[in-house]
């Protein structure tokens, strides 16, 4: 089983925005709610494959949505659903 | 009915407008950017793809700096008075809506330098006397399109000499989206829209765009509350877009934009204005032909929002407008048309004229039978 990485941002709009352009990139990412001990807020992050990550953010940072912070998250894929068009 | 107030509101609207407003009431439902239900993503969805539409729609890179508002007025008054205070200077044109002069009137009063430069008869800006006017001016605010006469001012011109003066250049194109092109390219630093007139969506829509390189850190929020993130900050974001979106979006609005959007970009602007110009034009000139009519409008060949303003000699326009409505099931407005300082600069003060506005869905015989009501009126 793979670490995940929670990609963390400022509000719901980047999330889905980086998650699009993720996509987009043949980068494959969850849409999850963020954990209360990484963030108190109360939307979402991306949860990516640790061997995927370092692709996810070269994609994304094209597109100016670079992530707050990023966490690492080892246990295995997380609770959460896939957002799709 | 013959609805010839599309200057107005466009109606009616695209069934896939109503359709998309409908389905998003019906079917979608939940607030967008709150909770992680799959109906709030969906929503969510549906604002962001109406925020990409927009940018692509207006030349920007950025769907981000994409602000949606209650509509064009609201979207006005926070670039004015976001970005001004007391001592600082803003240049317009005696042609604005009342969407511009009145926010400038109550920031004149709290200290604000405001300037008018000169507009000529048929609307168009002195750009001599702007580039005189301009010096020290921190923001520019022009209509792009009139909303009396349809005179569309020359945008890239305008565009230089801001530059040229470090002055920030707000586009109000309320008038103009959706029926010519309005972009980044011609050089504007924010574009101030609505979105149920030219783009066909539904009222309680319009926005912001900013330039990818405008700094938005020159305008202050005018108001504050929740927005879905960083909910354990007491104090309101400053990120784009939510440091401008205060409170719940209007999700069925912003799906019937997207929608409105989308139904212009499958037509293409070209074909839409030159079939505007067939039945504007058309209008125009039935009515030149009435004895006693003067139509308001720039002269033939150029750049036109078919907008088609008249008098007739003796006549008062409030008279023609009830003729029309009373007698013949005619929709059209008459007086002032909230611009009474662009009346003022046609001479068309006190009075008003009255305006016919023909939309996308306006036939050529509607323009006849308005033409044969016009006609009788005169007789």
């Amino acid at each position: 089983m793979s670490n995940h990485i929670y990609m963390i941002y400022k509000s719901m709009t980047h999330v889905l925005a980086a998650e699009r352009a993720a996509r987009k990139g043949g980068v494959s990412c969850r849409m999850v709610p963020i954990p209360r001990n990484l963030s108190t807020d109360c939307g979402m992050c991306i949860s990516v494959k640790e061997e995927e990550s370092s692709v996810f953010l070269s994609v994304v940072e094209e597109k100016g949505l670079v992530p707050e912070k990023v966490e690492e998250h080892k246990d295995a894929v997380p609770a959460g659903r896939c957002y799709s068009n | 009915m013959i609805y010839l107030d599309n200057a107005s509101t466009s109606w009616p609207k695209p069934d896939s407008v109503v359709e998309a407003v409908t389905d998003y009431i019906r079917n979608i439902g939940a607030n967008p950017a709150r909770g992680n239900c799959t109906a709030a993503l969906e929503a969510l969805g549906v604002v962001l793809d109406c925020r990409e539409a927009v940018a692509s729609f207006f030349g920007c890179g950025n769907p981000l700096n994409v602000v949606f508002t209650h509509n064009v007025t609201w979207a006005i008054n926070t670039a004015l008075h976001g970005m001004l205070q007391s001592g600082d200077r803003v240049i317009s044109s005696t042609m604005e809506h009342n969407a511009v002069i009145r926010p400038l009137t109550n920031l004149a009063e709290k200290g604000v330098d405001v300037v008018y430069s000169p507009c000529d008869s048929q609307g168009y800006l002195d750009l001599e006397a702007f580039e005189k006017n301009i010096s020290g001016a921190k923001l520019a605010v022009l209509n792009h399109g009139s909303n009396v006469t349809g005179t569309v001012q020359d945008v890239r011109a305008v565009s230089d000499i801001c530059r040229a003066s470090g002055t920030v250049f707000l586009l109000d194109a309320a008038q103009s989206a959706g029926i010519i092109p309005v972009n980044f390219s011609h050089g504007p630093d924010i574009i101030a829209f609505t979105g149920h007139k030219g783009l066909l969506g539904v009222p309680g829509t319009g926005g912001l765009v900013f330039a990818d390189d405008f700094d938005t850190n020159q305008i202050r929020s005018l108001a504050q509350g929740g927005t879905g993130s960083v909910s354990e900050e007491m104090k309101h974001p400053d990120f784009m877009p939510d440091r401008f979106e205060a409170g719940t979006m209007n999700g069925p609005g912003l799906a019937g934009l997207l929608s409105g959007i989308e139904y212009l970009n499958s037509l293409g602007l070209e074909e839409i204005y030159k079939k505007k110009m067939k039945v504007a034009g058309r209008l125009a000139e039935g009515i030149e032909e009435i004895n006693g009519s003067i139509v308001y409008r720039p002269s033939p060949g150029k750049l036109w929002n078919a907008v088609v303003s008249f008098t007739l000699k003796g006549s008062d326009t409030a008279s023609i407008a009830d003729y029309l409505s009373r007698e013949h099931d005619i929709c059209c407005r008459h007086g002032f048309h909230c611009a009474s300082s662009a009346h003022r600069t046609i001479g068309t003060f006190p009075g008003g004229t009255v305006r016919l506005s023909p939309g996308i869905f306006t036939t050529a015989e509607d323009i006849e039978i308005a033409l044969r009501a016009v006609r009788m009126y005169s007789e």
